[in-house]
């Protein structure tokens, strides 16, 4: 029971502060802060009370927390519900995500606020509904529902003029999302009829699902229609077309919702799903994720070093970041699965604390081009410093959480593929390069402009505060991490092997 | 020939119709009352639905050899009441300002509808034929009946024509037909085919795709389409939202009646006209709607990539003719609904409009800040058409997509993707801009009253709207109630 107020507390309360508008101008924020904690608080509940069974090494088909409601009997469709130590991490994460994403937006939006909590709670919503939905109907409910308040989120309230620009990027955003759902759908019904065609049971549950007596070329059909749904969200390089100019329309707090939270969904899936349903044609096509994974990596890395405008950079390295999850979930290791755990997270520190700055830099230069930029060290107090710091983060320097994730990730690999290893090791140099460059044009050298010192408001500093300390904990304790998702992960990775023993033999 | 007892009452809605046309029709030539035959005819339609009921205890059942009335059938009349029924509530607030004569219209639907009553109910060429016609006729007039404006009677006049000539078409064909089969009776059609030669084979099938032609034709279907987007914008909105509704679910419900009869007549250059056909008009339909600025045009755009979506269901009413049934009950409700919300709320916001010239899609920016629960209805409704979960829309076109993947329709897979993606493009579009910043110029047009709501069409729009959500969001009860009457 405690599992369905998870969907319903956000939803609800997106409601609530939609009409909640009419009574008062700030009580929508008011009413989403208190949604989102609410259902924080709830996870926590259940994260206690099911501990145990987080930490249970023994390997069961129930999952540890499970709610089903029949839905559509027609097709055997289910609400179902359930919670594991995989999906508890990735939804704290993204509550925790999404109250800094409030506070970001706290004093931002100044028009209809009500319509943008409602939208806000909404993506919310979707998002923790795609962590803990397993039935595959339902999953792909959620992915869709998320796109459009997300589309929202970007056409109405971006900071920026240029209003055709934003349409077209927002445009690009729904209609890659809405392929990518289609496809999705598609594979999913062929996955399902063709589990019907073999066992006469037409039912979109999760678990059943897992012992699959279907055909080859139809898996491998299906689980490339998977790879290509989750590929174009992530994304990866052919499909990554609608990241950057999205991230350059949206503003600072969708942009966080954007990277931090939405993208972290599709490697998710990818874990969850392409890796159970299809373990034979997985296997046979991960070298050629891994593929586009090193694409991904120097592709994007050195895309971001040529960029001028801040936010596309980030969108960029952010890509660069997806290949390195790519080859870590692809790489049949359990360390390289765990450090991707890891690195999914801290990855959406990073980026989501860039991001905020980059607004807060926006917001008093109105410009996010680095060249009309400069020399800001001296001229603004905290920024720079954080900058420093979280660029550093960004391209993994120990003690922060991005380095044990490229670590975990890059030795898991260097069992399995020393050579693919030596070569996503490289795209940290290149990384390197571009953080650096940031960092260089915009807090070093000459000042551009004259302006007034100025500080940053306390609240915004305490955000960036709560977030390199949630980077660090990562950095310093990520045992933790690992050991609540150990269980699930450890069951993938061996459900994935097996899967591969039993054809072999 | 003799009719019992049953048979009347199976024939009940029909009956209490044409009994509803004839006292409208009189009392018109006694005394005009606009307020008594509004009325009086939504009783009729209220009371002819409210008579489904007891047919259901006595179908299947054969009136003659011209009707044959299935349950399935008493699920497409209800359709047809009910769109008729929103089409003289929506007139009524119309035809309030209209100077001439308001009181025909009522008779023109009440006429079509019953047409398209007992063109749902036939099982035979005969019937078919006049009940197209007589679906097709009070259409010219309710068309041109708002004759005082631009384009109404050059709408008008394009569809007589064209009407006509379908109509020629559908002549010729079913006398091919008549020559090999030597009967016009469905049913003996049916077991004729299965022993024909080659040669006869031919004529049948050219016989065969002149009926098709004919039905594609009402049905807006690609090279027969061209008619649709004039007359879209020519026809006030309160008769498109009955002649989008009714005449295209009762030609599909019997398209599928009669393709299902002559499913065994397999051939493969049918077939590949029907792929030809479904495609372009999926594609061409997105494609063109992307270019539309006038509101009107725009969904007769859209009506043909709908329909395109529904002939899918004609390739396997062959293998699968049950779920073929049932998924196309799921789409026409959610097509019937979807249409009664969208154009009750452009009939609603064109009436309110003092220049009446509301048509184009600019002219809608900003209505969601003046108007939040009508542009969230209208929202709904375009997130249905475009079938995004939780709504009606979206089980519809699941109901399709499971059909097309079941069957490895690889081309006509790839046709509907690329097109639902077209389609939202253009949903989009409108969908985007109900949210922008009102256009000032526009803010002094629109101006519904607050309580629109509590207005009869208003409530039925939304009733409508609520029905598209709550039926998307639990459709269990819809799917139920359509299995019921397979």
């Amino acid at each position: 029971m405690l599992l369905s107020l998870l969907i319903i507390i956000p939803f609800f309360s997106s409601f609530f502060s939609f009409f909640s508008y009419r009574l008062h101008k700030n009580l929508p924020r008011w009413i989403a802060l208190l949604g989102i904690i609410l259902t924080f608080l709830f996870l926590i509940q259940i994260f206690f009370q099911e501990k145990a069974h987080f930490f249970q090494t023994k390997y069961s088909p129930n999952w540890d927390c499970q709610l089903i409601v029949p839905w559509i009997s027609r097709f055997g469709i289910e609400f179902n519900i359930a919670i594991d130590g995989f999906s508890i991490v990735m939804l704290i994460f993204s509550s925790l995500l999404s109250i800094i994403a409030v506070f970001c937006s706290w004093n931002e939006i100044k028009k209809n606020e009500g319509f943008f909590y409602f939208n806000f709670m909404l993506v919310f919503t979707g998002i923790i509904g795609i962590f803990i939905s397993f039935d595959l109907f339902l999953f792909f409910c959620f992915w869709e529902i998320m796109l459009l308040p997300m589309y929202f989120l970007i056409v109405l309230w971006s900071d920026k003029d240029e209003k055709n620009k934003n349409f077209l990027a927002a445009n690009k955003f729904f209609l890659y999302g809405q392929t990518s759902g289609l496809i999705l759908l598609s594979s999913i019904l062929l996955l399902v009829f063709s589990y019907y065609e073999s066992t006469n049971i037409l039912t979109f549950n999760y678990n059943l699902l897992l012992d699959k007596p279907i055909n080859r070329y139809i898996e491998y059909i299906v689980m490339i229609g998977f790879f290509l749904a989750f590929a174009i969200k992530m994304p990866i390089v052919p499909f990554h077309g609608w990241l950057p100019d999205v991230h350059s329309q949206s503003i600072s707090c969708g942009a966080v919702e954007i990277i931090g939270v939405l993208l972290k969904t599709a490697p998710y899936a990818l874990l969850r799903y392409n890796l159970v349903l299809f373990p034979y044609s997985t296997e046979k096509f991960s070298l050629i994720a891994i593929f586009l994974g090193l694409l991904s990596i120097f592709y994007g890395s050195w895309l971001a070093f040529s960029q001028k405008n801040i936010k596309r950079l980030i969108a960029y390295s952010s890509i660069s970041h997806m290949g390195l999850i790519l080859i870590g979930i692809y790489s049949n290791n359990e360390i390289a699965l765990q450090g991707v755990v890891v690195q999914i997270l801290s990855n959406s520190l990073t980026t989501a604390a860039l991001c905020i700055l980059s607004g807060q830099l926006y917001k008093r230069f109105k410009t996010q081009n680095m060249n009309e930029m400069g020399g800001l060290w001296s001229r603004i107090y905290w920024i720079p410093g954080f900058s420093l710091f979280f660029s550093l983060a960004n391209l993994g320097i120990p003690g922060t959480g991005n380095f044990i994730g490229e670590f975990l990730i890059l030795s898991g690999l260097f069992q399995v593929l020393p050579f693919a290893s030596i070569l996503a090791t490289m795209g940290i140099v290149f990384s390197s390069i571009y953080s650096l460059n940031i960092i260089q044009n915009i807090f070093y050298g000459p000042y551009k402009k004259n302006f007034s010192i100025f500080f940053v408001k306390k609240q915004e500093l305490c955000i960036i505060i709560a977030l390199i300390f949630m980077l660090v904990f990562l950095g310093l304790n990520p045992q933790k991490i690992i050991d609540i998702s150990y269980n699930p992960i450890h069951n993938i990775q061996k459900e994935f092997n097996n899967s591969i023993l039993k054809i072999r033999l | 020939m003799t009719i019992n007892l049953q048979q009347l009452t199976a024939l009940l809605p029909v009956l209490i119709t044409m009994f509803t046309a004839v006292t409208v029709m009189l009392s018109i030539s006694y005394n005009r009352n606009h307020f008594f035959i509004a009325v009086f005819s939504i009783l009729g339609f209220i009371s002819a639905f409210c008579s489904l009921y007891f047919l259901i205890a006595i179908v299947p059942i054969d009136v003659t050899c011209l009707f044959h009335i299935d349950s399935y059938s008493i699920l497409y009349i209800g359709m047809v009441i009910i769109s008729s029924f929103c089409a003289c509530i929506f007139a009524y607030s119309w035809l309030l300002k209209y100077p001439f004569n308001k009181e025909e219209f009522y008779l023109l639907i009440i006429i079509s509808s019953l047409g398209a009553m007992s063109l749902i109910i036939s099982n035979h060429m005969a019937s078919l034929f006049i009940n197209i016609e007589l679906i097709s006729l009070p259409i010219f007039g309710l068309i041109a009946y708002s004759s005082y404006q631009k384009y109404s009677l050059e709408a008008s006049f394009k569809y007589i024509i064209l009407s006509g000539v379908s109509s020629c078409f559908l002549l010729l064909g079913i006398a091919w037909i008549y020559s090999i089969s030597g009967s016009l009776d469905f049913l003996s059609m049916h077991q004729v085919f299965e022993s024909i030669s080659k040669n006869e084979k031919l004529v049948v099938l050219f016989g065969t795709s002149m009926i098709f032609f004919a039905l594609f034709f009402k049905l807006s279907i690609i090279p027969f389409h061209l008619w649709t987007p004039d007359i879209y914008q020519g026809s006030p909105t309160s008769v498109l939202s009955f002649f989008s509704t009714t005449s295209k679910i009762a030609i599909f419900s019997v398209l599928l009646h009669f393709f299902s009869n002559i499913s065994n007549l397999d051939n493969k250059t049918l077939y590949f006209i029907l792929l030809l056909i479904t495609i372009c008009s999926i594609l061409v339909g997105n494609l063109m709607a992307l270019l539309q600025q006038n509101i009107k045009r725009f969904f007769g755009y859209t009506s043909i990539s709908q329909l395109g979506y529904l002939l899918i269901i004609l390739f396997i009413s062959k293998k699968n003719y049950l779920f073929s049934l049932e998924a196309s009950a799921i789409y026409l409700c959610n097509y019937l609904f979807s249409n009664i919300a969208c154009f009750g709320i452009i009939n609603l916001i064109s009436n309110s409009n003092k220049k009446n010239n509301c048509d184009l899609i600019s002219s809608y920016q900003g209505l969601f800040w003046s108007q939040p629960l009508l542009s969230s209805i209208f929202t709904l409704v375009l997130l249905s058409f475009a079938g995004i979960p939780i709504t009606l829309g979206f089980i519809a076109k699941f109901y399709i997509l499971s059909i097309i993947i079941k069957e490895h329709l690889l081309i006509i897979g790839f046709s509907f993707i690329i097109g639902t993606i077209l389609g939202l493009y253009c949903y989009l579009r409108i969908i985007l801009n109900l949210y922008l910043n009102p256009a000032t110029s526009c803010k002094r047009d629109l101006n519904v009253s607050k309580d629109w709501c509590h207005s009869p069409s208003g409530i039925v729009i939304c009733i409508s709207g609520i029905i598209i959500l709550i039926l998307g969001i639990h459709p269990n009860s819809l799917i139920n109630l359509v299995k019921l009457t397979i």
